[in-house]
């Protein structure tokens, strides 16, 4: 349990609550800041109006971070801005995106460069975020065994 | 247009492969990955895929292909395709059922656009497109 004051009122935040509070919010796009709560990624101001019920010009990302820091969640700050689409570069790495889709394994998720932007059963809700927040990105499903990577001859 | 290679999760198996992110008809914020496949004829991508750029199937009879040791049924439509600024008109099979992660590029509407270069020590391929 934490005790916090925000915008004049005390609150006890109990990290399960969170956790459980935000199961069928969807992320919205990280600007610059974020915070992972169960995986997926949010803008820390949004949780905290999600938890208080507060209106998000009454605190600051300093605060949210903060509060959300000492629940135990893991707050951090995007290190660049996410292209989205076709990569064009050269080099002999492969992109290091591996790491980045295993948490996404048999998942739809909208990708932007290195960064997840959000995760989904279908790809109707993954195309939806897109739309709703204005964002490009990759949509596919992650794969989860060989059997959805393997290389075929399509011929009738 | 050089691409890199695309690492995937550890459960999928070993090795990244050449996966090229392509818009589908006049839609611009949906890339959709599809392994550039020396080795097919058709291109092919799931059915989720025309719903979204809105192709009507309805009327198009099915042409049964096999993929992944399985089959799925294709109806084919012309449609625009675009990667990195380029963009082709060609026909498309959409798939249902669909067994994998990506769509396949093939020869029929997309190696024939394109001088395709496969680098694959350096885990890169490369993309000119052909002046026709």
């Amino acid at each position: 349990m934490t005790l916090a004051t925000v915008a004049g009122h005390q609150y006890e935040f109990d990290a399960s609550i969170v956790e459980s509070e935000l199961e069928r919010v969807d992320p919205e796009p990280i600007n610059e800041h974020y915070v992972v709560v169960r995986g997926r990624r949010f803008p820390p101001k949004q949780v905290l109006a999600v938890i208080t019920g507060l209106d998000r010009a009454d605190f600051t990302t300093h605060q949210a971070r903060a509060i959300l820091r000492r629940l135990g969640f893991g707050v951090h700050r995007r290190s660049q801005p996410a292209d989205p689409g076709v990569a064009s570069k050269s080099g002999r790495s492969a992109g290091g995106d591996s790491g980045l889709l295993d948490a996404h394994t048999g998942r739809w998720v909208a990708q932007a460069g290195s960064e997840i932007l959000y995760a989904a059963d279908d790809p109707e809700s993954v195309t939806h975020w897109l739309r709703r927040h204005g964002r490009r990105a990759r949509v596919w499903r992650v794969p989860a065994d060989p059997g959805e990577t393997g290389s075929a001859l399509s011929s009738p | 247009m050089i691409v890199p290679y695309t690492e995937l999760p550890q459960a999928a198996g070993p090795g990244p492969r050449p996966l090229l992110d392509l818009t589908f008809g006049d839609v611009e914020d949906v890339f959709v990955p599809c392994l550039a496949d020396s080795g097919a004829v058709q291109t092919l991508v799931p059915q989720w895929v025309a719903s979204d750029c809105g192709v009507t199937l309805d009327h198009v009879p099915p042409a049964t292909f096999g993929v992944g040791g399985g089959s799925t049924q294709a109806r084919f439509a012309i449609v625009r395709l675009s990667v990195g600024g380029y963009a082709w008109e060609a026909a498309v099979g959409f798939c249902d059922p669909w067994p994998y992660a990506w769509g396949l590029l093939g020869h029929a509407s997309f190696f024939r656009f394109f001088i395709v270069t496969f680098r694959a020590a350096d885990f890169e391929f490369e993309l000119v497109p052909i002046d026709e």
